[in-house]
């Protein structure tokens, strides 16, 4: 069964991909995955300069989930386009940059340096990160500061641009609509869910941050929610993210709208997810009588 | 990675030792003493606890890993589930290892962190090296690793902060008269700071095995890191053994 999708203008072999920060740069995994299973690796967020994330604790498990704070820890993104993208090309996966910044010109020079990055087929915007200029209140909270951004990074950047939804909205149609109009070419959703644990004999948070990210199966309804309300809302691709962990998860988001999905907690627990859910599609599509992924996208019947 | 559990057997009140089968000869040849295992608790496929638990290679014989490890919370409440010739998911070796170019080591094990270091001692006590362990406990009744110890010979000094067994104290007590080794600890991390306190007052060379919570145990979630004098470092690649002097604990 051929499983390839084409997305804005890039051909991937299959539409189960790793999420941003689940999978580190690919190759951590080496060792226990086959990581020519997996359709596109969406790398750990890049800033401009190297960011060296908060203070431990950062995780903590919850039920069918955890919080994560890592701080978006990273070695920058010319030390990425150097060192490590180099090492990434001998895989067949495609490498999607995930892409942040405090301020829209820092968004903007990360866009830039990754312009004349082949390895790359396109840039992911996290935009669940503090607005500096607009007293720290997240980019993708506000559609006229996210369609802003878009803009300007559609603008800086060669390459097809993927807008990452933060769930931490009102109405994330909304952000939705504002960010396929400032022309971004792809959406993805969701980001992790803001929460907070507390121990309880410490009385103290269980973070050194305080909130942190919720992320896990325990968020799949909400994403499977929010990705058929986007999917049914704009024209562009949706990429499906949030609690997907087995084949069925991977399905329920085609079924909702998305025409691929990213598998993030998932690989903590299973390092062979993405190869798992890859094989259980393909059973799927045989036994529904579905010969391509396309064909399954949205086929909801309501 | 699946393995078939061989045994899961109580060793004391809250300890037990749990051992697995890996017929992968490429994989056995490369764990190195220190590392360590993120091992999947729930023997039933559940999301809840979700995460596998980082567990110390206690001990490789032949194609058996075993792991010792004490009932805490939920994760190893579970743990204690498995049944021999059950399936458990384990991603093994993990981590960064003991050095081993030293010829004199002084092991120091606190409690369950005799999981930490027993593989090492052994080892290089079959490799002609000379070693000698301090193990402390609370009490006679919990030094569960003892007889694994005395089956490999290796020279002892237990503690019991009771006196129920050996000299009565802390493990850090016996450190003194072992300045002329390298010292390698594994324990609770009151112990572990007053352990790189005193050998960096004695001036001895010192490594750390250190236990943070992780998500992924390979390096890509930065979840577990540590913080030293070089900036914030992965538990999981970078360690879990560190040179004392780097940390900051
Ligand atoms: C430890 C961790 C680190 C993450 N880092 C990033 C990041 O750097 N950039 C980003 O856009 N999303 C990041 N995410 C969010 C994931 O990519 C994903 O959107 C979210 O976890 C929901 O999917 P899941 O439930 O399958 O994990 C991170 C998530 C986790 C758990
Ligand atoms: S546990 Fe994920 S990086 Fe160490």
């Amino acid at each position: 069964m051929n499983l390839e999708v084409e997305l804005f203008g890039v051909k991937f072999k299959n539409p189960v991909w790793t999420a941003s920060g689940t999978f580190g740069f690919g190759i951590e995994y080496k060792d226990f995955v086959d990581l020519n299973k997996i359709g596109a690796v969406c790398v750990k967020g890049l800033s401009i300069n190297p960011r060296e994330g908060n203070e431990p604790p950062r995780i903590w498990e919850t039920p069918c989930g955890m919080l994560n704070a890592i701080g978006l820890q990273n070695p920058g993104v010319e030390y990425f386009v150097e060192k490590i993208l180099p090492q990434l090309s001998s895989y067949e996966f495609k490498v999607i940059a995930n892409i942040y910044g405090s301020t829209v010109d820092e968004y903007i020079a990360v866009a830039k340096t990754l312009n004349s990055a082949e390895g790359v087929c396109a840039i992911e915007l996290n935009i669940s990160c503090p607005n500096v200029k607009k007293g720290g209140l997240a980019f993708g909270v506000d559609p006229v500061e996210a369609a802003r951004l878009t803009e300007a990074v559609k603008k800086a950047s060669d390459k097809p641009v993927i807008v990452k939804l933060s769930p931490n909205v009102t109405d994330i149609v909304e952000i939705a609509k504002a960010v396929e109009s400032a022309g971004a070419d792809a959406l993805s959703a969701i980001n992790t869910l803001m929460g907070m644990a507390i121990d309880i004999y410490k009385r103290k948070p269980k973070l050194k941050n305080r909130f942190g990210g919720l992320s896990g199966p325990a968020i799949k309804p909400i994403a499977v929610r929010m990705v058929y309300q986007v999917s049914k809302a704009v024209s562009i691709p949706v990429i499906g993210i949030g609690g997907i962990s087995t084949w069925q998860d991977a399905v329920e988001f085609f079924l909702a709208g998305a025409s691929a999905v990213q598998v993030g907690t998932a690989n903590f627990f299973n390092p062979k997810a993405v190869e798992e859910i890859v094989n259980g599609i393909e059973s799927y599509m045989e036994e529904m009588g579905y010969s391509s992924v396309k064909d399954m996208v949205g086929d909801l019947r309501e | 990675m699946n393995f078939k559990v061989i045994e899961n057997k109580k060793l004391s009140k809250k300890d037990f030792v749990l051992s697995v089968e890996v017929d992968e000869e490429s994989l056995l040849k490369r764990i190195k003493p220190g590392q360590f295992a993120m091992i999947g608790v729930s023997p039933t496929q559940s999301f809840d606890p979700l995460l596998k638990r980082p567990l110390g290679i206690f001990n490789v014989e032949k194609n058996v890993v075993s792991f010792i490890y004490r009932v805490y919370g939920r994760g190893t409440k579970l743990l204690t589930n498995f049944k021999q010739g059950e399936e458990i998911s384990v991603l093994l070796p993990l981590g960064n290892s003991i050095p081993e170019q030293f010829d004199k080591y002084l092991f120091i094990a606190g409690g369950v962190g005799i999981g930490g270091v027993f593989l090492a001692a052994k080892t290089f006590l079959q490799a002609g090296k000379d070693v000698h362990l301090l193990y402390g406990e609370k009490n006679r009744e919990n030094l569960s690793a003892l007889a694994f110890i005395e089956k490999y010979k290796i020279p002892l000094t237990v503690f019991t902060e009771d006196g129920s067994y050996g000299k009565k104290g802390f493990v850090t007590d016996g450190l003194t008269e072992f300045t002329d080794r390298v010292w390698v600890a594994c324990g609770p991390i009151p112990m572990l700071k007053a352990v790189k306190e005193l050998s960096e007052r004695l001036g001895v060379k010192c490594f750390l095995s250190l236990d943070t919570r992780m998500a992924c145990g390979v390096g890509a979630c930065l979840g577990c890191v540590v913080k030293t004098v070089n900036g914030y470092k992965r538990c999981c690649v970078e360690g879990p053994i560190f040179d004392a002097t780097e940390v900051l604990l």
